[in-house]
């Protein structure tokens, strides 16, 4: 019996566990954990090398990690910064790969090696730079969003390029022809990746948008059909994925999609920087441990200047010049499957291919914690900065308010109270994860935040933590008291809970009021009946308003 | 990367499959099994699984079918874990020593007659367990999709088959440990030692996962790694303590199955069980081959079993013990399935060899027909009430005139009676709950117990008597039914929308309760409030919270 449950698997997995807790408590990023793991596992110990599981999950990681990135490029969002983007990815390799062989060549490596480094540090690395920018919620800030506009130029360039380099490097003729090759074949799958999603998808995934599991299912039959046809056509299957992705994101119900992959890419992503540490081969390290420390050292300041000044270029303000840049600094993990393509291909030598892992891994550690740092650096070294460079532009608009309202949640209830609150209140943000709101909840007024409150973005959007009545007319139990934790003080707080052992416990953390599900309609019946008894004229002239009101919203909601 | 394409070749199968299914509104799990099927006719999948892989000889199987072997062992895993993260005594013991009672006479029939056609089938002893296994557990998971919505909105039937759904579990796992050990006295060290790992469970449950839970400090990622580092070390404790791995994926979920964080697990890991899962039902499904007539009748008979006799005989022990006959038949009908723990017993025991091939393929056949009909039951299920029901015994009427006639003793039903109270108003109460029909009678109020849908439930309420009728049941069944009475003028219905509403509205209705368009009237004014007045807010807040420590401690 093939076994999956090897002790091999269970160590590293509760060694990483160990590990992200304790980086955790130190307030280190969670990936230097997983590197930390495969490191301690391998080379150091070597206890294991990779295991197969390992290597199917993390081939599978970087699959599914472009899916997600694919995911969030909705086109109309990223239709701004597309010029300045390509633009930078463009100048910026060219200019690292002058760089990366420069200095090759005066290190002492001769001209085939210096050139295989120079394209090979040319990359920055997509799996942590989104990682940690997603986890910090700075994913969808003009930073972030350039920066994985920039990333994803970077990876057409590598499919690009690992398709020139695995089909031999003949005569210049044929490297230009199959350029455009891989490029057409992109273009073409992308062009039918949308359509498809524009004209069938969306009915199909409105079908079966109520029932989340199956919505999963669709989301990755989608994506698993692009990633054959990547194969098929010998463009990498990350490319396919990603193409997928953008097709899905054009439609509504990509965010529910997103939801429900993101966890799976957590996982997959996390045994991909494990793995990434246990292939390590010690051996190979310390042949060239201080070339290597030189290259590192350099490229880190010298990518995030380069970066700063590309960016600034491009007539983006200081702040997002800066933390832009000092997301960039390391080099990719491309950057060892580039490598070991050169190798299968007689290109390069083994040592070079540890060469190129020592430095990933010295750039990956320092811009971990770079990243991890990135607003406080910024706000050390503004000073300097502006001393240096003017600052005319400000353009991290900050989603700054107070005095409004948040509601949680669109229901029935919502509806009716929403109106209502539309007399008192002028700034109201409502904040949904449902995919059959998302129509409805656009056509309104008010702010239409469409997401998972206890998400960072949407959480920063909506400015929780700033407003001054928040209610939430979901009866999750869990949700609501994260939401009674990210309220402040002075705001008044109203949730809904769906029983009174439930209500008593929100009020004990502080609510204000609590909606218990039939109670309220039970008080309100009550004063009617009342009412019904002593006069029945009365009655029905009371019990005609909510009778119409029932009769519109019957009527307006479909 | 050749998975990829078998992965494709799943996930685009099922899909169809399952948007073929949606229309028809069932399970999902038949759909992969089907799919399977699909999948293994056109690729040949199917003869991985060879003599030799099972003589535990070198196997010629490829990569891929590797990898995709491994991916289905997850599946499992993960299914079982979620299993146990959702496993809440609390919610077994709402109607616990009915569905105690009831399940454990249903089961031993069951097993018993399902064992005796097995031996004269011709299988072993132990087939014929494994036989009786499938026929008597249901499948928690098509079973409570099936029922969600009851569960939700607590009807009886609804909390009954939950909980016997629930017994049924942990009975599937104690067989699962029992099936599983070598030889008799194996059998009592596994038992012991399984109840050993469960204790463990329970025990890092109550004083291990909220110290880890405040050390993830709410990062997903943390506790999603915490809830994969308790699985896979439970998984190698049982390994080691050479019981079978269900056991200890159930007993990792059971460490971690405290409110709320199982809810966070079950985000988190929910995506990867979905994955997971999806491709074990398809593999399982590519195992099937065509069906002799051997297989068909073994499944044949565990189809009757099952689909017929099961619940048969959960309707008659339900009566027995006192319930109306549409709770009874509503629950013994949501338990007319082969449980997915037997189909994960089925495949294990066919890889370990302790069963034979037409066993597996009929349970698997066998299975998947009875959920589909199951979803088809589940769908027509008034009906085939309808159809079904004994005469209903006349009962004396009660002798109230120009009363209140109140459906349903939940809480809005009390507030209301609490309401009408005040006002001395004449009440009566028509309730299926037996016990909520004693809390009636204790107050000193009239009760009626039986079953809405019968016109004798009204007639011994005295209907045609009464001044208005008030329903706090939110099933739109029940509030047609209602309207169609032909007394008293006066009728209060509830729907849970505002469309449904305006369609009972047409029919009759005086007026409907929509409780969220009631309650948000309410909450305006508490918003006004809220508004206007700086002190309301602590005032609403402190009456509302007395109100709901009078009503816990009522209770």
């Amino acid at each position: 019996m093939i076994e999956v449950f090897t002790a091999d698997l269970a160590l590293i997995i509760i060694t990483a566990t160990l590990l992200a807790f304790l980086a955790r408590k130190t307030g280190q990023p969670t990936i230097v954990a997983y590197i930390a793991t495969g490191l301690i596992l391998g080379p150091g110990s070597s206890l294991i090398s990779e295991t197969e599981v390992t290597q199917l999950f993390s081939e599978l990681g970087l699959v599914f990690l472009l899916f997600l990135i694919g995911l969030e490029m909705e086109l109309e969002e990223i239709e701004d910064i597309l010029r300045p983007v390509t633009m930078i990815g463009a100048i910026q390799m060219a200019l690292f790969f002058g760089l990366g062989a420069g200095i090759s060549v005066l290190l002492g490596f001769n001209m085939v090696e210096s050139l295989f480094t120079g394209s090979a540090v040319m990359f920055s690395s997509t799996a942590l730079v989104v990682k940690l920018l997603t986890d910090k919620d700075q994913i969808s800030d003009m930073p972030g969003r350039l920066d994985v506009g920039i990333l994803l130029v970077q990876d057409v360039a590598v499919v690009v390029i690992m398709a020139l380099i695995s089909s031999g490097l003949g005569n210049p003729a044929e490297i230009v022809f199959r350029f455009f090759e891989v490029l057409l074949l992109i273009s073409l799958i992308s062009t039918i990746s949308i359509l498809l999603s524009r004209k069938g998808l969306s009915r199909v995934l409105g079908k079966v948008s109520d029932n989340q599991h199956t919505l999963l299912i669709f989301g990755l039959a989608w994506a698993f059909l692009f990633i054959s046809a990547a194969e098929l056509l010998n463009i990498s299957t990350e490319i396919g994925a990603f193409v997928a992705g953008v097709g899905l994101a054009q439609v509504p119900y990509s965010h529910e999609v997103q939801e429900r992959v993101r966890p799976m890419t957590d996982l997959f992503m996390a045994i991909f920087f494990i793995n990434f540490g246990l292939s390590i081969v010690p051996e190979h390290l310390t042949a060239y441990i201080f070339e290597a420390f030189i290259l590192g050292s350099i490229l880190v300041p010298v990518k995030a200047i380069a970066y700063f000044y590309l960016i600034k270029h491009q007539g983006y303000g200081l702040e997002t010049s800066f933390l832009g840049g000092l997301n960039m600094t390391q080099t990719s993990e491309f950057s060892l499957i580039l490598a070991t393509l050169g190798i299968s291909t007689g290109i390069i030598g083994e040592s070079l291919l540890g060469f190129i892992g020592l430095i990933a891994l010295i750039t990956m550690g320092a811009s971990s914690y770079l990243i991890q740092y990135n607003e406080k650096l910024f706000e050390k070294f503004r000073p300097y900065i502006k001393k240096i460079v003017s600052e005319n532009i400000n353009d991290l608009a900050e989603n700054s308010r107070t005095g409004h309202v948040v509601i949680v949640g669109y229901d029935e209830l919502a509806r009716n109270t929403v109106d209502e609150l539309e007399k008192f209140f002028d700034q109201i943000a409502v904040v949904d994860r449902n995919p059959e709101n998302v129509e409805e909840l656009r056509g309104l007024d008010h702010e239409y935040i469409y997401g998972d409150i206890r998400h960072g973005e949407v959480k920063k959007s909506a400015s929780i933590d700033k407003a001054d009545i928040v209610i939430s007319f979901v009866p999750k139990f869990n949700l609501n008291k994260q939401i009674l934790r990210m309220c402040s003080e002075e705001s008044t707080r109203i949730v809904k809970a769906e029983n009174f052992e439930e209500a008593s416990e929100l009020y004990e953390m502080d609510a204000h009021y609590v909606i218990v599900k039939n109670m309220l309609s039970g008080d309100r019946l009550g004063e009617q009946l009342k009412v019904y008894l002593e006069d029945r004229e009365l009655f029905h002239q009371e019990v005609t308003e909510e009778k119409k009101k029932i009769e519109w919203r019957s009527r307006t909601w479909k | 990367m050749e998975i990829i394409s078998t992965l494709t070749m799943i996930f685009l199968t099922a899909s169809a499959v399952l948007l073929l299914f949606h229309r028809y509104d069932h399970p999902a799990m038949p759909a992969y099994i089907i799919a399977g099927v699909i999948v293994g006719g056109i690729t040949g999948l199917e003869p991985f699984i060879t003599q030799e892989l099972l003589n535990g000889g070198i196997s010629e199987i490829t990569l891929a079918e590797e990898q995709l072997l491994s991916l289905a062992q997850l599946g499992i895993a993960f299914l079982v874990f979620t299993f146990g993260l959702k496993f809440d005594p609390k919610r077994l013991k709402q109607e616990a020593s009915t569905s105690l009672d009831t399940t454990t006479v249903q089961v031993f029939i069951v097993g018993v007659l399902a064992y005796f056609a097995g031996t004269t089938l011709g299988f072993t002893s132990i087939e014929s367990a494994v036989f009786s296994t499938a026929t008597a557990l249901s499948s928690s998971l098509v079973g409570l999709q099936l029922a969600d919505r009851e569960i939700q909105n607590e009807l009886l039937h609804g909390r009954i088959s939950e909980s016997i759904h629930l017994i049924q579990d942990l009975i599937g796992l104690t067989l699962i440990t029992v099936l599983f050990a070598t030889s008799a006295s194996n059998a009592f060290y596994s038992l012991g030692a399984g109840t050993l790992v469960m204790i463990l469970a329970l025990l890092l449950r109550e004083y291990g996962f909220d110290f880890v839970a405040r050390e993830a400090d709410f990062s997903t990622e943390l506790m999603m790694l915490a809830g994969l580092t308790s699985l896979i070390g439970m998984i190698g404790l049982t390994t080691y303590l050479e019981l079978p791995m269900v056991i200890g994926s159930f007993a990792a979920g059971l460490t971690a199955a405290k409110f709320p964080h199982n809810m966070e697990l079950l985000d988190t890991l929910g995506s990867l069980k979905d994955f997971f899962s999806a491709i074990f039902f398809v593999a399982l499904g590519a195992l099937i081959s065509v069906p002799t007539l051997e297989v068909l009748l073994a499944a044949s008979i565990l189809l009757v079993l099952t689909s017929i006799i099961k619940p048969v005989i959960t309707y008659r022990t339900l009566r027995f013990q006192g319930l109306d006959p549409r709770t009874s038949m509503l629950s013994a009908l949501s338990l007319d399935q082969v449980s997915e723990i037997a189909l994960i017993i089925v495949i294990q025991a066919f890889l370990a060899n302790i069963i034979s091939d037409l066993l597996f393929q009929s349970v698997i056949i066998a299975g998947t027909f009875s959920m589909l009909l199951s979803s088809y039951t589940k769908r027509h299920e008034e009906r085939i009430y309808q159809k079904l029901r004994p005469e209903k015994e006349v009962e004396e009427r009660i002798s109230l005139k120009d009363h209140i006639i109140v459906v349903g003793y939940d809480v809005q039903g009390i507030r209301i009676i609490d309401s009408l109270i005040k006002e001395d108003a004449r009440i009566a109460v028509i309730e299926n709950d037996p016990e909520k029909i004693s809390a009636v009678k204790e107050r000193g109020l009239e009760g009626v117990y039986g079953d809405i849908m019968d016109i004798e439930t009204w007639q011994e309420a005295n209907y045609t008597e009464a001044e208005l009728i008030i329903s706090t049941v939110p099933s739109m069944k029940v509030s047609k039914k209602i309207l169609e009475l032909g007394y008293p003028e006066d009728k209060i219905v509830r729907a849970e929308e505002a469309d449904e509403a305006s369609i009972l509205l047409d029919r009759g209705a005086m007026h409907v309760i929509v409780p969220d368009i009631a309650s948000s009237e309410l909450l305006i004014d508490h918003l006004e409030g809220l508004v206007h007045n700086e002190n309301y807010r602590e005032k609403l807040r402190r009456k509302s919270l007395l109100e709901v420590r009078e009503y816990l401690e009522s209770r």
